[in-house]
């Protein structure tokens, strides 16, 4: 094959030049005057309240959300999930929240496989049938969990099995999409950060609405209230 | 009817409408694409907060970062170096396959995974890749069906909403060698599974790019299939397509983009899955592409960038247009003949393509505003229309009788006295020509006129001389 390779920057700078005598070209063509907005223009928030509010549309999204205070009523739902969708293996991530409940314990004792982030066999990330992870934030305005990469926290668990498990605990929840992007550091950027809001959808068919095409079919949600006791 | 229309140069855009006309099945799809969408694009902007002042806002990031693009472009691809990308640039379609190939090439690639992108249907990529005998999967739920139909999409958001839920079952029996049944859930787990096993095989994902973030070389994504999340997370090589026109200056921009795109496209507040990349996995993550390559495409930009359709690169490609113009309603996608339909097609494909073959184009409107009422970043899409008829009637692309009208026309608005007298006389005529107060049928080459509707004649007395008449009167 013809190798196409003209040096790397005689192409960048012929490009740039010609991008720059166009952008010149085309001031004169602005249509609107350098203007200030309000900073956070069409900030929503979250009424009545974060977690009622998440709450409200996390459901509108289609996502089945279980409201939990304490421990005990955490591990209960969850045991009583697995017990439910009887799943054989699990993509988990490292976190304190799942830590913080045991998450790893109680999957042990329903003798389901976890496979935790060190796990790189592919075909077992593929065959998983539910993911288990937290969230680094969740707004409440859409009902959006946010979900950065790290080594501790694949891509793939809120990805690839067909139901996503998250455990959001009420301190991580934050009112607006403009809240996010005030706590976000531009150069600390994950290699992914992903904003998932429901299950996977699809109304390619006479736009008639399916779940489950790509990503998970089905969005669990655990809300998790903070109480007095628990920090 | 098509006989009436052959000698005139509208030939294929007309005949294609009327055969979109007649077609039972796209007409009640079009009309559920519209119900659906455009009323919740409507409801979602009234619902939003300041939604207005919001859209001129994003309008203004749009004009203030093209006024200086140059810099915005060369700071991401310095930003996405730093963060462990490659950048490419690609003056024409030529260059983006030929740059794609090459890197299949280099690195042994022999399956490729796409999301949906607009960009690359433009450059008819996936034809070139399967010449050099590459896989190519579409894995957007619309256009893998697509792909199997060998047929183009006909809507920006909803590629394949031409298509019955019968033909789709067919198609899937008849290319898979599997049974389905006609509902969308049977198909759609179908499609998983399929799609699912071609993942797993894949050595590259390709993708488009909704926005490029210069500050901070992040490329965002927004699916609601996940397939685009997906196609950039799997495959060990992950080739992302931009048009230079969807880079955006900082991070803190984002989020009007965000809150604006779902909504005009179709009325969620955000779509499912939104991510944001940025470079290739780190170092010690173990899941995510180990490649990531930006290429930055120009095609014809440049020369709109620099003239007076400028505005047309705001676009965000949400298709909210597509939803609210009578004319996509009625013809569907298909029948524009291009790769982006409706009123930002009409505008687009003259100017990327060219403006002699797709003639028809600027004239598929009845400037009714529709589309600049939904856009997002409010594209004043009709004075754009009028300027490609303008440029028409200047490259004599348009009969010399119509230019003639045209010249005739404007010589006369300018002079009162000429005007008082044309309309005199064109009521007269009216008059002339009509049985009692209508006017039914106007003759030979403007008939058109009075094809689906009649004329009320003028009153002999204008309501100009009527109101000279008036004037002294005391009320």
């Amino acid at each position: 094959m013809n190798s196409f390779t003209p040096d790397p920057s005689d192409t960048k700078n012929a490009f740039l030049n010609r991008v720059r005598q166009a952008t010149v070209k085309g001031r004169s063509f602005r249509v609107t005057t350098p203007d200030s907005f309000p900073d956070q223009l069409a900030y929503v928030g979250a009424s009545p309240s974060p977690l009622l509010c998440i709450k409200r549309e996390l459901e509108s999204v289609g996502a089945k959300v279980y409201c939990l205070s304490g421990k005990t009523a955490v591990q209960d739902c969850l045991n009583q999930v697995l017990e439910k969708r009887n799943p054989q293996s699990v993509l988990s991530w490292t976190h304190p929240v799942l830590e913080k409940y045991e998450i790893g314990r109680l999957l042990h004792e329903q003798h389901v496989t976890l496979c935790s982030p060190d796990d790189q066999n592919t075909d077992r990330r593929f065959k998983a049938e539910m993911g288990i992870s937290s969230v680094d934030w969740a707004i409440a305005e859409t009902g959006s969990l946010i979900v950065c990469s790290k080594l501790e926290q694949p891509t793939d668990v809120s990805l690839l099995p067909p139901v996503h498990l998250a455990l959001v605990e009420e301190t991580q929840i934050i009112p607006d999409i403009f809240d996010l992007f005030t706590l976000l550091e531009p150069q600390g950027l994950p290699s992914n950060l992903g904003f998932i809001t429901g299950p996977s959808k699809t109304g390619d068919i006479e736009l008639k609405l399916t779940t489950g095409v790509h990503g998970p079919k089905e969005l669990l949600v655990f809300l998790i209230e903070s109480s007095p006791s628990s920090p | 009817m098509t006989t009436d229309y052959k000698k005139q140069p509208h030939h294929e855009f007309l005949s294609a409408s009327q055969e979109a006309l007649g077609k039972a099945s796209l007409q009640i799809a079009l009309s559920r694409l519209t119900d659906t969408l455009a009323a919740g694009n409507r409801s979602a902007f009234s619902a939003l907060p300041d939604s207005d002042l919001l859209r001129e806002k994003a309008r203004s990031i749009k004009d203030h970062t093209l006024a200086s693009l140059d810099t915005y472009l060369e700071q991401l691809s310095d930003s996405v170096i730093s963060k462990g990308g490659q950048v490419h640039w690609a003056k024409d379609a030529q260059d983006v396959r030929n740059i794609i190939l090459d890197i299949a090439q280099k690195k042994q690639v022999q399956r490729i995974v796409k999301s949906k992108s607009m960009t690359t249907e433009e450059i008819h990529l996936n034809d070139a890749l399967e010449n050099a005998n590459l896989e190519v999967i579409e894995t957007d739920f619309g256009e893998y069906i697509l792909q199997l139909a060998k047929e183009r999409p006909s809507h920006l958001v909803a590629p394949a909403v031409h298509k019955t839920r019968e033909e789709i079952a067919d198609l899937l029996e008849s290319e898979l060698k599997i049974p389905v049944t006609p509902e969308p859930e049977a198909m759609a787990k179908l499609a998983r599974n399929q799609l699912r096993k071609q993942f797993q095989k894949a050595d590259m994902g390709i993708t488009g790019v909704n926005f490029a973030v210069a500050e901070t070389g992040t490329i965002v994504l927004v699916s609601n299939e996940g397939n685009a999340r997906l196609t950039a997370t799997i495959p060990r090589i992950h080739v992302a397509v931009m048009g230079i026109e969807k880079v955006i200056p900082a991070l803190k921009d984002l989020p009007v983009f965000i809150k604006l795109l779902a909504r005009a496209a179709t009325g969620q507040k955000i779509s499912v899955y939104t991510s944001l990349v940025t470079g290739p996995r780190r170092t010690e993550e173990h899941v995510g592409p180990q490649e990531f390559h930006l290429v930055i495409m120009d095609n014809g930009r440049t020369d709109i960038l620099g003239s007076p359709m400028r505005e047309s690169l705001f676009c965000i490609r949400c298709g909210a247009c597509l939803n609210a113009c009578p004319i996509y309603r009625n013809v569907g996608g298909h029948a524009y003949g291009g790769t982006y339909s409706g009123p930002i097609g009409a505008v687009l494909t003259p100017l990327y393509d060219n403006l002699e073959d797709h003639h028809h184009l600027p004239h598929a409107s009845s400037l009714c505003g529709s589309c600049q009422a939904a856009c997002p970043v409010k594209i004043a899409i009709p004075e754009l229309l009028v300027r490609l008829r303008a440029s028409l009637n200047r490259q004599k692309l348009t009969p010399f009788v119509e230019r003639l009208i045209y010249q005739t026309w404007a010589h006369t608005m300018v002079r009162p006295g000429l005007y008082r007298l044309a309309s005199s006389f064109a009521g007269w005529l009216m008059r002339l020509g009509a049985s009692g107060n209508w006017l039914t049928k106007m003759p030979g080459p403007i008939k058109g006129w009075t094809q689906t509707r009649d004329f009320r004649t003028p009153p002999k007395q204008s309501f100009r001389n009527w109101w000279k008449k008036q004037k002294n009167i005391r009320f």
